[in-house]
């Protein structure tokens, strides 16, 4: 089989995370108490793959453009990284996504400016770049084309655009622009170095495909955008569409018959599908998760992408929400908790109000941090572990801003979770301020607030992989995350003084 | 229905890397034309990397409309595929004269 395009990503994405996504966030860090392969093998482990090289599981992102390509008529196909040359000297364009290339995003940046290490998901796609299956693919004219939520980042490294070649760097939603691309790439067109897709060409619910194969974990996106303009966050800047359920269960299903039987529902707030603006409704939900979860049966794993805190409150408070999806649909004898991202930020109100006013909202900014308590008190009741951020930096925070931050993680300590603190990156509408959080800027409000939240970590971690990694088969995986815990123990007092010591000076 | 890539409405040659005040001048252009979607065709001798690098502030600034980006040697300038320019931004002169007659007129008459 010969593909015209293929599409493809480093191994730091294309992995499955053996079945835990969120040890995927482990290649966001540099390789610290392990070698470099066994870091990998923490954090990517190879997928399983077809004779051609295509991986049963592939980011998500990926699959879409896959999607989009194959529907349009094109012969292209997802190819593992290892894999690449089986069909270089056949492709005449390479695809390639990323969520973070250069680590330049959060927590990524951060772990190198802390450590003055570079990260793995940066090293890994460096070595991709410079494969000899990339080389030659581009010695024999393919174009490259980069894409994916990191895209901005090349725009800082325009000299890798130059000396790998990159043809074209599309920042946005893709599925409308990846098609003209394509063609005019095949028609021997000259290519726009770079295109950002507008409000305009965002993609309508009616063209956005349904993906040809499984996705990492069964993730499935029931939603995109985000309606509560954090100043901080691109997701916001693309219009709200909810995904109908016949196309969510059509992706359940693909993932079914690829052996896949997690789900992860992704949205920016799950609890927003199909709601009265940022007030959950509780029949959509309820028919979301009924019909998922007779798919993928008792035994099945589901976790939630994002979720909002302030929709979390709501919609417990008004509905019993919460407990009724957890209790009377998800929790089972095999599915005793289920895992999300959410975004505490601050624990500020005035900082809340100046960079993030409709977070809270329905309810008012002023009643943030109140808003974060009972929402993880909420969350702890009803088996959900939380993985939460809180941004450190943010161009108009002041010392009280995290004074309030680190009382706040003080009162989350009942609360089974794990926090992660991350610098400020420019990002969404305040992407062009250029005002990146290193470690030079760190104050000693910032080494307070990174202590609180390294300990209120440590403090749940064992709790949190003893019911996360409750099988046999992750017992290897356990083992080297025990590990790493030590290390981290033994070794972070000793870099926290350092730290200060940088602060005072 | 499937809607397709709506095209960049106007076109704005750019003769020569952008310089501040070049881009302060496209950034004029993007307020009126911005909405239509912007094809930006940036005629330069120096590499793609230092045009990326000069852009980089303007097309950050960018969050809402479609902006496509060419970067063509001299040489390849007539071969750009736009017929006719919406505007002309010169940052260099030197360039401008020695673009091929056919686009210089098509500049010049702008
Ligand atoms: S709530 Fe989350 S996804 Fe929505 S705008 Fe804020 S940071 Fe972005």
């Amino acid at each position: 089989m010969k593909y015209e395009v293929i599409i493809t990503s480093d191994r730091t994405m294309m992995s499955n995370h053996h079945g835990k996504e969120f040890l995927g966030f482990i290649a966001t860090g540099p390789p610290i108490a392990m070698s470099e392969r066994l870091w990998l093998y923490l954090a990517a482990p190879k997928p399983k793959v077809d004779d051609l090289g295509r991986p049963v599981e592939a980011p998500y992102g990926l699959r879409k453009i896959e999607a989009v390509l194959v529907n349009a008529g094109f012969n292209a196909a997802i190819i593992d990284p290892d894999h690449l040359d089986k069909h270089v000297d056949s492709a005449k364009i390479v695809m390639i996504g990323h969520h973070d290339y250069f680590a330049y995003g959060p927590p990524s940046s951060e772990w190198w400016s802390l450590t003055g290490l570079e990260p793995i998901n940066r090293r890994s796609f460096i070595r991709l770049m410079e494969s000899p299956a990339i080389r030659r693919a581009k010695k024999n004219g393919a174009k490259i084309i980069v894409g994916g939520p990191a895209a901005w980042q090349w725009l800082y490294e325009t000299e890798f655009v130059e000396k790998w070649g990159v043809d074209t760097i599309v920042e946005g939603e893709g599925e409308r622009v990846v098609v003209k691309l394509v063609e005019k790439a095949l028609r021997g067109e000259p290519l726009p170095r770079y295109v950002y897709v507008g409000v305009d060409n965002a993609p309508g619910v009616n063209e956005i495909p349904v993906i040809k194969g499984a996705s990492v974990n069964g993730l499935v996106e029931i939603m995109r955008g985000c309606p509560r303009g954090c100043k901080f966050c691109s997701v916001t800047l693309r219009p709200l569409r909810f995904i109908p359920l016949e196309k969510i269960l059509a992706e359940v299903e693909v993932n079914l018959r690829a052996g896949v039987k997690s789900t992860i529902l992704h949205s920016e707030d799950v609890l927003l599908y199909y709601a009265d603006g940022v007030k959950p409704r509780p029949d959509p939900l309820i028919k979301l998760h009924k019909e998922v979860l007779e798919r993928i049966g008792p035994d099945g794993s589901v976790a939630w992408s994002h979720a909002s805190l302030a929709a979390i409150k709501y919609a417990e408070e008004n509905y019993r929400l919460i407990s009724k999806l957890m209790h009377e649909y998800i929790l089972s004898e095999h599915r005793k908790f289920i895992g999300v991202e959410v975004g505490i930020e601050t624990g500020s109100p005035n900082l809340a109000r100046k960079i993030m006013v409709a977070k809270s909202a329905p309810y008012p900014p002023e009643e943030w941090p109140s808003i974060v308590e009972d929402a993880f008190r909420i969350m702890h009741e009803n088996k959900i572990i939380p993985a939460a951020t809180v941004i450190l930096g943010i161009p108009e925070e002041t010392p009280d801003d995290v004074v309030k931050t680190i009382e706040l993680i003080d009162r989350l300590k009942p609360y089974r979770s794990i926090i992660v603190p991350m610098f400020f990156v420019p990002m969404g509408v305040l992407k062009n301020n250029n005002k990146w959080f290193l470690r030079d800027q760190l104050k000693p409000e910032h080494i307070e607030a990174l202590k609180k939240m390294y300990e209120h970590t440590i403090y749940w971690a064992e709790d949190i992989m003893k019911v996360y990694m409750d099988s046999p088969r992750y017992l290897p995986v356990k083992a080297l995350l025990k590990y790493f815990l030590w290390y981290v123990k033994y070794k972070v007092n000793k870099y926290m003084v350092k730290l200060e010591e940088i602060v005072k000076k | 229905m499937e809607a397709g890539f709506k095209d960049p409405g106007a076109a704005v040659l750019i003769i020569g890397n952008p310089d501040d005040k070049c881009l302060e001048r496209l950034t004029t252009l993007y307020r009126v034309y911005g909405p239509r979607g912007l094809k930006l065709i940036v005629i330069s001798n120096s590499g793609v990397s230092r045009v990326l690098e000069s852009m980089r502030s303007f097309l950050q600034k960018n969050t809402s409309f479609t902006i496509e980006l060419y970067v063509v040697n001299p040489g390849d300038a007539t071969r750009s595929g736009v017929d006719k320019y919406t505007d002309v931004v010169t940052c260099d002169q030197e360039l401008l004269e020695a673009l091929p007659s056919n686009l210089k007129s098509k500049v010049v008459a702008q």
